[in-house]
């Protein structure tokens, strides 16, 4: 019992040393050293997403299912063509997309996406 | 004196009802909420963030009304009167030039990280209590141009009776409270956030206007009444 006792103690002193080595070699972190700002990942574009975001704000407008189902599927046909034509696109230029298809059926939903990001 | 108080307390919660990111993210609160929950939830949540935000607003107030009454032992001296009569003046000029960003939007002067995160957190807010702390935080938020007013209206408090002391808070809380009250009301009567959006869009630089003309009436009426007339 007393062999066993001696090596744990061994094995948590050894232990107690690895981690008082470690902090030795650890060097400070400078505090007032500027952190790195991630860059904004790319995202694929999907058309499911855009169907169902636009669904989704014709709802808060009080739009019926059907009528916005049949909006946010002409729409987001038409915004998938130009996002395929133009390659990369930031997600403010499809706002605007949106924004500028959506007025051929409802302003209000078509202001909506002209203001996203712009309330506060 | 009662009467000069009164009407600071009054003017301060006047000026403190035209500052807008209250608003913006109330709006914010109800367009994610509308997609995705029944009316009945959104007015609970809309409530709560009211709640929230009247909450800190009566906390910061008389946190700062023991502040000042530990530290000056009553009012505050005419030197220290007169330079927060100087940040009112500073306040005004900010609000009438860069509270607003320049453009045909309603984007305030927040960083870019911050306005996100607020978006954010408004559109994944699903309980009351969620609610309750965006409004505290959009109450937290505005503290650069709120600060100044709590202070005028905590020295003010103090100066009152008693009586007084409890209803001034009240009154204060209440007038800085309305514009989320009446987008409420709005809301609920039948208009939707795009009216609100528009009438906010329209009335952007009135507001802003009127901001600033608030500030700089409550710093000269704390400079005559409080500094000139207590020499």
């Amino acid at each position: 019992m007393s062999t066993k006792q001696s090596s744990s103690q061994d094995k948590a002193q050894a232990n107690l040393k690895q981690a008082k080595a470690k902090i030795i070699k650890a060097k400070p972190k400078r505090i007032l050293a500027r952190t790195k700002k991630s860059k904004p990942q790319p995202l694929k574009f999907s058309k499911n997403d855009l169907t169902k975001d636009i669904i989704r704000n014709a709802k808060v407008l009080g739009i019926s299912d059907k009528v916005s189902a049949r909006y946010a599927d002409n729409v987001s046909d038409r915004i998938s063509q130009w996002v395929r034509a133009r390659g990369i696109v930031t997600t403010s230029d499809i706002n605007k997309k949106v924004a500028q298809e959506l007025e051929k059926y409802n302003q209000d939903l078509a202001f909506i996406y002209k203001q996203k990001g712009k309330i506060i | 004196m009662v009467r000069s108080d009164l009407f600071i307390i009054l003017l301060a919660g006047i000026v403190h009802a035209t500052l807008q990111l209250g608003v913006g993210a109330l709006l914010l609160l109800y367009h994610a909420s509308l997609g995705k929950h029944v009316k009945r939830k959104t007015r609970e949540l809309v409530s709560n963030y009211i709640l929230g935000n009247a909450f800190l607003t009566t906390l910061a107030v008389l946190a700062t009304c023991f502040l000042i009454s530990v530290i000056f032992q009553g009012e505050m001296n005419p030197a220290m009167l007169t330079i927060i009569v100087g940040f009112l003046v500073a306040l005004a000029i900010s609000v009438w030039v860069f509270y607003y960003r320049w453009g045909k939007s309603t984007e305030l002067w927040l960083p870019k990280s911050v306005a996100k995160f607020i978006n954010n957190r408004a559109k994944i807010t699903e309980s009351k209590t969620e609610a309750f702390s965006l409004g505290m935080l959009a109450c937290f938020a505005e503290a650069p141009f709120t600060f100044m007013l709590i202070i005028v209206v905590a020295n003010s408090i103090i100066n009152l009776p008693l009586s007084l002391q409890i209803l001034s808070v009240a009154l204060y809380v209440i007038i800085s409270v309305i514009p989320l009250i009446i987008m409420r009301i709005a809301i609920r009567k039948g208009g939707t956030v795009v009216d609100v959006q528009k009438w906010r869009l329209k009335n952007k630089n009135f507001l802003r206007i009127m901001s600033g003309i608030g500030f700089f009436v409550l710093a000269l009426f704390l400079l005559a009444f409080k500094v000139i007339g207590a020499a």
